[in-house]
């Protein structure tokens, strides 16, 4: 479903990502860890397509097309999802609306119809709910004023109203209590699905302890140093990442 | 020639002297373009010194021979100025004065700068006084469609104490220049509402004095974003604990020229001002504001506070934003604050990646900015103008 191939890249003239091979099949979660500054986030906008990122080398691939040239939208409209680790908060914009723009667009480009005002609003009321989500956020604006966890809360939100084949999560688990960790991962876990991946971007087992994974990678100076399954995120949760340059 | 008449302009060191300089130019360029570049030029020199150009004291005495008052009770009332003179209006759809009747007066301007370059004036005056504990909701229509003409508008305006009115104020002038004035005071424990909006590609200078009494009230919304160019300055002086409110909206796109000039002078205590100024340049367009908030020994316990962003759409366009505070007391609570940036690309990224398309993303950043300021205006014109504002046009590059 979803691969980098030798993926090299950079930010400013500066070598980030040094070689990457990742291969994602249809239903599986895979976890990225490593230290700060290993590249992890760079991964994930690079996927997304996000500006200033300079691929050098290798490729990315989803469902058999190469989309290191598709805009943002593009890649959004064929079904990649970036959950971000710093949500943008855009004041005046309102989160209703957006998300009816964002659902009729990825609609529209899967050959759907649009839906009209009332029913995308009862559409994303019901998965509101799977996140616990306060329905006076919706006709704020978009994370403006939102707390760290509602704004969490917001992107898995929209997570599960685009329905997106591949679903990349930048540290999800950031600024999250305990309480909101398991809904935000409910959130998850209700989106699993054989033709539907994840790569999980985190620092911390404990997410991985609600969304199990079936792959977990250690990202280090921009190349995977390793691989391997849960039982390898418990072991960096206990030792750390030393023991890996031994 | 943009730049050749601005080189003109500071050669000839307007400074000192800015009707002769200007009177020449003028008289050498052609209809339209050049003439608004002079225009362009000769507003941005305003923008230094408002309130020099538009305070003509001959004028001033001829209104005061023809000085009429109106008392202008009823609520059903319109004003109506077509062709710079104030008109009693039969026509069914608008009601009459009710009282009294208006002296139309035209004044053909003999010295005046704008006559001396071919224009030529039509003046009228009118009072509008809302007596002690009386509400009036007023509407104003000024028309002026005759080529190369200019209307001299004057209102004078006295709300009473506890009186309340609500003003709109619509301008039409496509082919000519409109230029109205208005003199406001409220007394005591009064409200006065203005909002002014302009038919497109009106062109208006407009000069406003407004006088706050002790606890009085004033709202301005300034929503003229469809004027050809306008100049607006406005001088107010804030009473004790009174409040004053001006909020705009500027968008000038190519050939559009947007400045405000805002002077609120705190003469008394624990009076507030806010000076909210939104703009969004594109093209060639230009949006300027200058607004000064001056408190003065006499007045502690003031609030003034001042806001200008803006949004450069281009590469093209001109931006000025000089919010300006200057304070002579402690204990007072003084803010200004002033943006002007492009797209936020962070923003613009996070709305593409969730299947919105690059204009689409841009039309909601830009309406998002402008709702900033819509959502804080009056609530009856807040669907007007979000009717009249086309995103996707005012986001084209």
């Amino acid at each position: 479903m979803f691969s980098v191939s030798n993926l090299h890249a950079s930010v400013d003239d500066k070598k980030i990502l040094k070689g990457i091979e990742i291969d994602v099949k249809p239903g599986e979660v895979h976890a990225i860890m490593g230290p700060n500054g290993s590249g992890k986030s760079t991964l994930a906008n690079l996927v997304a397509g996000k500006y200033g990122y300079t691929l050098n080398e290798g490729s990315i691939t989803f469902n058999g097309q190469d989309i290191s040239d598709l805009e943002p939208e593009e890649r959004a409209c064929l079904g990649i999802f970036l959950a971000f680790q710093y949500p943008v908060a855009i004041s005046g914009v309102n989160n209703m609306v957006f998300l009816q723009a964002a659902l009729n667009s990825v609609r529209k480009a899967r050959g759907e119809l649009p839906l009209d005002a009332m029913d995308a609003i009862a559409f994303i009321k019901e998965r509101m709910k799977l996140v616990e989500m306060k329905s006076d956020l919706l006709q704020r604006s978009l994370n403006t004023g939102f707390s760290g966890g509602e704004k969490k809360r917001n992107e898995i939100l929209q997570m599960l109203v685009l329905e997106p084949k591949l679903a990349i999560l930048d540290e999800t688990d950031s600024g999250l209590d305990i309480d909101a960790l398991k809904t935000v991962s409910d959130g998850v876990n209700h989106m699993r699905s054989p033709n539907r991946s994840f790569i999980i971007v985190t620092h911390y087992q404990r997410l991985l302890d609600h969304i199990k994974p079936d792959f977990v990678h250690v990202l280090k100076d921009g190349k995977i140093i390793k691989s391997g399954n849960y039982e390898l995120a418990l072991k960096l949760e206990k030792e750390g990442y030393g023991w890996l340059d031994q | 020639m943009t730049d050749s008449i601005i080189k003109q302009c500071l050669q000839k060191d307007y400074a000192g002297n800015h009707l002769d300089g200007l009177k020449s130019l003028w008289e050498d360029a052609t209809w339209p373009s050049s003439k608004q570049e002079i225009w362009r030029y000769a507003k941005l020199q305003w923008l230094n010194e408002p309130w020099e150009l538009v305070t003509r004291k001959e004028t001033q005495e001829a209104y005061n021979v023809h000085l009429k008052q109106y008392d202008l009770s009823s609520n059903e009332t319109d004003l109506v100025c077509i062709q710079g003179k104030f008109l009693p209006n039969s026509v069914d759809e608008i009601s009459c004065f009710s009282h009294g009747h208006l002296d139309a007066n035209h004044v053909r301007w003999s010295d005046d700068f704008f006559n001396q370059l071919g224009w030529l004036g039509l003046s009228d005056w009118a009072n509008i006084e809302v007596a002690e504990g009386k509400h009036l909701d007023q509407q104003l229509h000024c028309m002026l469609d005759q080529e190369n003409k200019w209307q001299n508008i004057k209102l004078t305006i006295n709300v009473k104490k506890n009186a309340h009115l609500r003003l709109r104020i619509n301008t039409i002038s496509v082919h000519a220049v409109t230029n109205l004035s208005i003199n406001v005071q409220v007394e005591a424990g009064g409200s006065c509402q203005i909002v002014s909006w302009a038919s497109p590609q009106s062109k208006l200078l407009m000069d406003h004095n407004v006088d706050l009494k002790d606890r009085a009230e004033f709202r301005y919304d300034a929503l003229n974003f469809e004027a050809a160019w306008c100049h607006e300055r406005i001088y107010m002086t804030v009473g004790s604990h009174a409040s004053a409110y001006l909020a705009g909206l500027l968008l000038p796109s190519s050939g559009q020229s947007d400045h405000k000039a805002i002077h609120a002078h705190h003469i008394a205590p624990a009076g507030q001002s806010m000076q909210k100024f939104y703009s969004v340049a594109n093209g060639n367009g230009l949006a300027a504001f200058h607004g000064r908030a001056i408190v003065g020994h006499e007045a502690p316990k003031t609030d003034a506070r001042q806001l200008a962003r803006a949004l450069m759409l281009s590469k093209a366009c001109e931006v000025y934003s000089r919010p300006e505070l200057e304070i002579d007391i402690d204990d007072v609570q003084c803010q200004h604050g002033s943006s002007i940036g492009e797209l936020d690309t962070k923003a613009l990224f996070y709305l593409r990646s969730r299947g919105i398309d690059l204009n689409e993303a841009k039309a909601m950043l830009i309406e998002g900015f402008i709702e900033e300021i819509v959502s804080d205006l009056d609530q009856a014109v807040q669907s007007w103008i979000r009717s009249r504002i086309t995103i996707h046009e005012i986001g084209k590059v």
